[in-house]
């Protein structure tokens, strides 16, 4: 028997299945964890709002409606809990944001650049080439990064995209490109090192 | 590049054209090697990016699991009080606003004849004065004031005919006078 799909699952559970809930949180923790994660700055809150996520599906069962993918649905919880976690982290700074290194401005000025610094693909460590991708990703405008998110990490397209932020397609493709752009410019050399290699 | 020329190289990349489509630009980046060094430095991007997944590759906990499904079964109100004191608010809302209105209903109810004598209170004045004063007044002011205000009723409500007006007075009487005439105004006392 083939596995229920997410969807699947969310109905079975709207139906008050006895263990459709357990299976479900057992299919998808990770895949929340993980999408969490990307979604907010803090580690320590990951768990907390990952679980919020399976309850805000879970009380959302009776009036579940299966005709959007599952994931679509999901990811729309995911993605305005993390819009309200930040917000409200931000918030609670007492610095700015362009004090507090953090990425609410889009001055890719302050990107870390070592001219001297070996190409990615031939001596920097992945750890080192992710953590100069994500200081680049964290200048990006908040609804860029997230478009960004979702479309790279979470595999989504246009049109799911623009269902969880509630965007048109058209604006969900304008700020695709704005962020690869942006991404683009930033990384500058060595993005340009990694094509040629 | 031009944003519009850009989303388009982009769906290229995503594989989200149509085979016409991407045969389009497939043309233009042939002749176009500015597009070309674009498209291949966006591709590197796309590679890149997987260098910035911060996600860990499988976060799972027995821990986690039970925890949530606890906080699911847990009803959505634990506690009757919030519901109580919604209640309790609630009532004695709807209280105040009827108090309220009753208030300003009681005090705003005039009986037939109350709105008669308020609509006409400084006309009523004037005719009380006329009637103590009648004994002193002209049957001339008399039946001006009269002429002035025909809706006036009489205070207790009589009519007399222009022939009940003493007759030393009778002469003064305009043609016009209307044909009933308060008792109390025209019968000076």
């Amino acid at each position: 028997m083939a596995p229920l799909d997410g969807r699947e699952m969310m109905l079975a559970v709207s139906r008050e299945i006895p263990g459709a809930f357990e299976r479900l949180v057992s299919v998808y923790e990770s895949r929340i964890k993980a999408a969490v994660a990307r979604s907010i700055s803090d580690r320590s809150s990951v768990d907390d709002l990952s679980q919020e996520v399976l309850l805000r599906l879970y009380r959302a069962r009776a009036r579940y409606e299966p005709t959007a993918r599952f994931e679509t649905f999901l990811y729309r919880i995911i993605f305005n809990l993390c819009v309200n976690h930040t917000q409200y982290q931000r918030r609670r700074r007492t610095l700015p944001l362009e004090q507090a290194g953090g990425y609410g401005e889009s001055d890719f000025s302050t990107l870390p650049e070592d001219e001297n610094a070996p190409s990615p693909i031939e001596d920097v460590a992945r750890e080192e080439r992710g953590r100069i991708v994500r200081a680049a990703m964290e200048q990006l405008p908040e609804n860029q990064r997230r478009a960004l998110q979702l479309s790279r990490f979470e595999g989504l397209g246009y049109e799911e995209i623009s269902e969880v932020m509630t965007l048109s397609v058209q604006a969900v493709k304008s700020l695709l490109w704005r962020a690869r752009e942006n991404l683009r410019h930033s990384l500058g050399s060595r993005l340009g090192n990694y094509a040629d290699a | 590049m031009h944003e519009r020329d850009g989303i388009r190289l982009m769906e290229y990349l995503d594989g989200t054209l149509s085979a016409v489509e991407r045969q389009d630009v497939e043309a233009w980046l042939a002749v176009d090697a500015e597009a070309r060094r674009t498209l291949a430095e966006h591709r590197a991007l796309w590679t890149l990016l997987d260098a910035a997944d911060t996600a860990p590759a499988a976060d799972t906990s027995e821990e986690f699991r039970r925890r949530t499904l606890e906080r699911a079964r847990e009803p959505a109100f634990t506690s009757w009080k919030p519901r109580a004191v919604a209640l309790i608010a609630a009532s004695v809302l709807v209280g105040v606003v009827v108090f309220a209105w009753h208030d300003a209903a009681s005090h705003s109810t005039l009986a037939a004849e109350d709105v008669a004598v308020v609509g006409n209170l400084d006309l009523l004045e004037d005719l009380d004065f006329l009637e103590q004063h009648a004994d002193v007044l002209d049957a001339s002011v008399l039946a001006g004031v009269l002429r002035e205000f025909p809706a006036a009723e009489a205070p207790k409500g009589a009519v007399l005919a222009p022939s009940d007006v003493p007759a030393e007075r009778r002469a003064d009487l305009p043609a016009d006078l209307p044909a009933d005439l308060p008792a109390d105004l025209a019968e000076p006392r």
